[in-house]
């Protein structure tokens, strides 16, 4: 099993990178040359030494077989060498390494803050029967799932950022702040991520208040839950060993998925709040049509989404004694 | 001296179809120190016995009224933190389905230690020599045992498992229900010596709920037999299986096979259980018994002593008897 | 002759209809579902040529509140926003519905493909499925928004699509691999009745739920695709598409920052979660309407 997951994962890897072979060979040539344009103007070569090394980078309009040029492209972004941004002029490599911390801080907190509110709210709702809780569940989850999760972005910049200017409306940190390790930035970058995390945690809690509530409804007809109470164990003990340990099972496997959803809606949320992860660039290398930049946050995106479905898979069987490595 | 006694229990479960009744009017006294029984058909109600006792019933599951006394105390009235503690101090049990009641993401230590723990301070050693010991008891190797997930032992050490922590808090009254099913015969067997030896050795009053006939012959010094919620005849083993009054329990012994007499001497009792959602009038055995009368359709018949420690709901118990013993 | 035909098609097609709006008007949530849509739906055929669009600007009456004259108000240019609202509807509702077909049409035949095909067909349309499911959609959407440069509802729809159908081709194949077990299709197969009618006669009704219940969550999907993408910009520009009065009102005119120009945003963001809301009660009363059990644990 766990040799089948990695052949999808390479094979998703592969089959990304012919999506950007045959998007960056089929680039329109005005765009060709602006870039010749821009690279002989800033590394002062000749403009037409410049217009063939950029085809040749890119493997356009080449005279190889194609299998040859393919091999070239892969050969060149497992080098790193992605090429320039058209629009920022600097390496993608470094816009991208420049862009990733921002939004794994977002992710990452998003979904271990709705993942663990949601599980412990869909668990209460369905240990507590037949209250107010168990409404407010499922009238919480169809009012998010029916809003999407840009305009979730939308309302949460007009309340919170427009109107009541509690939180800032664009940027990662603050300027005065000095980026490193002090308590100043620290705060700047947290009060900064503070809306997108909302934005976020606020859109995919619902939907594991949902599973988690159904997920525990199920695990609560099982034998041992009834074994467990009938052995005078605390409740506090049985709703969280007993009920919840086996309970987020099911929704936990759910968790990959729900990040590769979240890393696609960033270029939305991120564009909203203009905060300067790979969502955002993204967002703009497409509207600009930078191919360079748009193939590597692309590339990026699917890796990224690859690695979370790894970890997932990881943790899981961390959790499930049933479950070997990787099964 | 009754350790148990049941008191006009009635339980009710709300199914689509209306309201089911689990147990009707059932009366029921454990004496201490013996080994009793209640037998009866699947679907009879004996397992909601057990879970009232336990009083945690299913969603759908109310307790209606009746009393269930523990050394004369009424276990259903007190708060739920006393109704705790009774559980698995007092009471313990092994289960229906004991293989699929452990929790499967917990090692069997962890799951020992939880019990323990949440009724008694006692220091992890302490608790790992008791558990120890009374795996040894139950005929397991401690330390494999104990450092396994649920997944990892067979059904057989399961249920063993289970008897092992159920003897954790050196309970007074220990209830089995159902605790031989699927198991392999063997299993089955070594399980009622296993159990036979503990109700010897450490003198705890035993309950179990079976429909396995045969099992309840070999260990149990009282029986109880019920049919369609309602208990219809109690009475020392040698009055149920030698004397038996009720017809329906001569066809549960008859419905026995056995392993040396003719298969074809085997009879099941025609007919199936009615429903509990509308069980039939007067008595609820009437539509399979033999001896149904006009009476029998009209009147539901109450337990009435036949014998010291024996007693019958039957309208016919008399010519039942006399029958039954012409026969034999 | 044409009495028995007349029969046959009462049965085959007028009955289930009854049957199907007679259930729908039991069911609360299926009710309040069908009566928003038909409104959008209504809004997006009808209401344009009811409705005049006078997209001149009047800088006199920027960013009026709602009135008699201005039904939802006025925007940045002083145009009245439920004309855009109106107008921009059809577009929207065509692209979305598109998108949800191509992917239904997609997902149909690819699983119908792996269901029946041979062992090495199904294993390898399932590997394909996976890497389908494991990169995300949307910046492919996006990506091929900016590639090709769509302007019309059908090759905008089939963007939406492309990366749109696994979730469904793998549920209408598990599917026909249960159904392929089951009895009556032995039995139909016993009996001879050739492929084409097992096919329409029994497979066709077992599966109608699912297609039906996942049409409508992929014409939600595409909805939300195709209105974030023009949100960002990336589908040429159409002044009435919702999706780009969001983005002029958030991204290029500031009128979020305007309190008077707040119906701007609210209108087309109300409207889309009205709809969403609307498909996805429609959505559920349909699964209850299939699945009684589920109608039963309510």
């Amino acid at each position: 099993m766990l040799i089948k997951k990695i052949l999808i994962s390479v094979f998703t890897i592969f089959a990304a990178m012919s999506l950007t072979f045959v998007l960056v060979r089929n680039m329109p040539g005005d765009i060709i040359y602006s870039m010749a344009l821009d690279k002989a103007s800033t590394e002062g070569i000749p403009f037409d030494v410049a217009y063939e090394e950029i085809k040749g980078m890119y493997g356009v309009g080449a005279d190889d077989p194609l299998y040859v040029q393919y091999f070239r492209y892969v050969a060149n972004i497992f080098r790193g060498n992605l090429g320039d941004s058209v629009q920022y002029q600097i390496p993608v490599i470094r816009i991208m390494f420049s862009a990733l911390p921002w939004t794994l801080l977002v992710l990452s907190i998003s979904i271990v803050l709705s993942f663990v509110v949601g599980a412990i709210i869909g668990t209460l709702a369905a240990w507590k029967r037949k209250t107010l809780l168990e409404s407010f569940v499922t009238a919480y989850a169809s009012i998010t799932d029916a809003t999407p999760d840009y305009l979730t972005a939308v309302i949460l910049l007009i309340i919170f950022a427009v109107n009541l200017r509690l939180f800032p409306l664009k940027g990662a940190y603050n300027v005065d702040v000095t980026p490193g390790f002090n308590l100043k930035f620290i705060i700047s970058v947290l009060y900064h991520a503070f809306l997108p995390i909302m934005a976020y945690t606020i859109e995919n809690v619902g939907g594991w208040m949902l599973m988690m509530k159904a997920s525990a409804t199920s695990v609560l007809g099982e034998d041992y839950i009834t074994a467990a109470q009938m052995r005078g164990l605390r409740e506090r003990r049985i709703a969280i060993s007993y009920l919840g340990k086996n309970a987020i099972l099911p929704p936990f496997t759910r968790l990959a998925i729900a990040i590769g959803g979240m890393l696609g809606g960033s270029a939305l949320i991120e564009s909203v709040f203009a905060y300067p992860g790979i969502g955002f660039f993204f967002g703009k290398a497409v509207a600009l049509r930078d191919y360079p930049l748009m193939q590597g946050l692309f590339l990026l995106t699917t890796v990224g989404v690859i690695v979370a479905n790894l970890l997932a898979d990881l943790l899981y069987s961390r959790l499930d004694p049933r479950v070997k490595v990787g099964e | 001296m009754e350790i148990l006694n049941i008191e006009d229990l009635v339980v009710d479960y709300e199914v689509q179809e209306g309201i089911l009744r689990s147990v009707n009017h059932v009366f029921l006294k454990v004496r201490k120190g013996e080994f009793m029984a209640i037998i009866g058909e699947s679907g009879c109600g004996k397992t909601t016995i057990v879970q009232a006792i336990f009083n945690v019933m299913p969603s759908n599951g109310y307790i209606r009224q009746g009393r269930i006394l523990f050394n004369g105390t009424d276990i259903l009235s007190l708060d739920p933190e006393s109704q705790r503690r009774i559980r698995w101090e007092k009471i313990a049990a092994v289960f229906q389905a004991a293989q699929s009641s452990l929790n499967p993401v917990l090692k069997i230590k962890d799951q020992v230690i939880d019990t323990v723990l949440d009724h008694r301070q006692m220091p992890r050693v302490e608790i790992f020599e008791r558990a120890g010991k009374l795996l040894k008891v139950v005929g397991l190797e401690p330390d494999r045992v104990m450092n396994s997930y649920p997944h990892e032992l067979s059904g057989g050490m399961r249920q063993r498992v289970v008897i092992a922590m159920a003897l954790l808090l050196d309970p007074e009254l220990l209830i089995l229900d159902e605790p031989t099913t699927a198991l392999d015969l063997i299993t089955q067997a070594q399980l009622i010596e296993t159990l036979q030896h503990l109700h010897e050795d450490l003198s705890i009053t035993m309950l179990m709920v079976t429909h396995d006939v045969s099992n309840v012959a070999k260990v149990a010094d009282r029986v109880a037999v019920m049919y369609a919620a309602q208990i219809v005849e109690v009475g020392s083993v040698e009055s149920i299986f030698y004397n038996p009054c009720h017809p329906y329990t001569i066809g549960l012994i008859n419905a026995i096979p056995s392993v040396v007499g003719d298969l074809s001497a085997k009879k099941p009792i025609p007919g199936t259980p009615p429903s509990l959602i509308n069980p039939p009038v007067g008595c609820r055995f009437h539509p399979r018994c033999p001896y149904a009368s006009r009476l029998c359709r009209e009147k539901a018949p109450e337990l009435i002593d036949m014998e010291p420690d024996h007693i019958v709901a039957c309208h016919h118990r008399l010519d039942v008897k006399r029958l039954q013993h012409e026969v034999i | 002759m044409s009495e028995l035909r007349r029969k046959r098609f009462l049965t085959c097609f007028v009955r289930p209809v009854i049957k199907f709006l007679r259930a729908l008007a039991g069911n609360k949530k299926a009710c309040f579902g069908s009566i928003v849509l038909l409104l959008f739906i209504l809004m997006a055929t009808i209401g344009p040529s009811i409705i005049p669009l006078d997209l001149r600007s009047n800088y006199l009456e920027r960013y009026q509140l709602p009135s008699t004259k201005h039904l939802l108000g006025t925007d940045f240019m002083g145009r009245d926003i439920f004309q855009q609202l109106v107008h921009g509807s059809r577009d929207v509702m065509i692209t979305a519905f598109l998108g949800g077909l191509f992917a239904m049409l997609l997902g149909v035949v690819i699983g119908s493909i792996a269901g029946f095909g041979s062992r090495y067909t199904d294993m390898v349309l399932m590997r394909i499925v996976d890497v389908f499911l494991t990169v995300p959609s949307f910046p492919v959407m996006m990506i091929l928004a900016a590639s090709f440069r769509v302007k019309d509802p059908v090759s905008i729809g089939l963007i939406l699509a492309v990366w749109s159908w696994p979730g469904l081709a793998r549920d209408i194949r598990s599917q026909i691999l249960s159904l392929k077990q089951r009895e009556f299709i032995e039995a139909a197969k016993m009996l001879d009745l050739g492929t084409t009618r097992i096919l329409f006669n029994e497979l066709v009704p077992n599966l109608m739920p699912y297609i039906t219940v996942n049409f409508v969550r992929l014409v939600r999907g595409a909805l939300t695709a195709s209105v974030g993408l023009m949100f960002l910009g990336l589908i040429p520009y159409s002044p009435t598409n919702w999706g780009m009065m969001l983005n002029l009102a958030i991204f290029q005119t500031g009128s979020i920052y305007v309190p008077r120009g707040l119906f701007y945003v609210l209108a087309p963001m109300g409207s889309i979660i009205l709809f969403q809301y609307g498909a996805l009660c429609f959505a559920q009363g349909l699964d209850e309407w299939f699945n009684p059990r589920l109608r039963a644990h309510e």
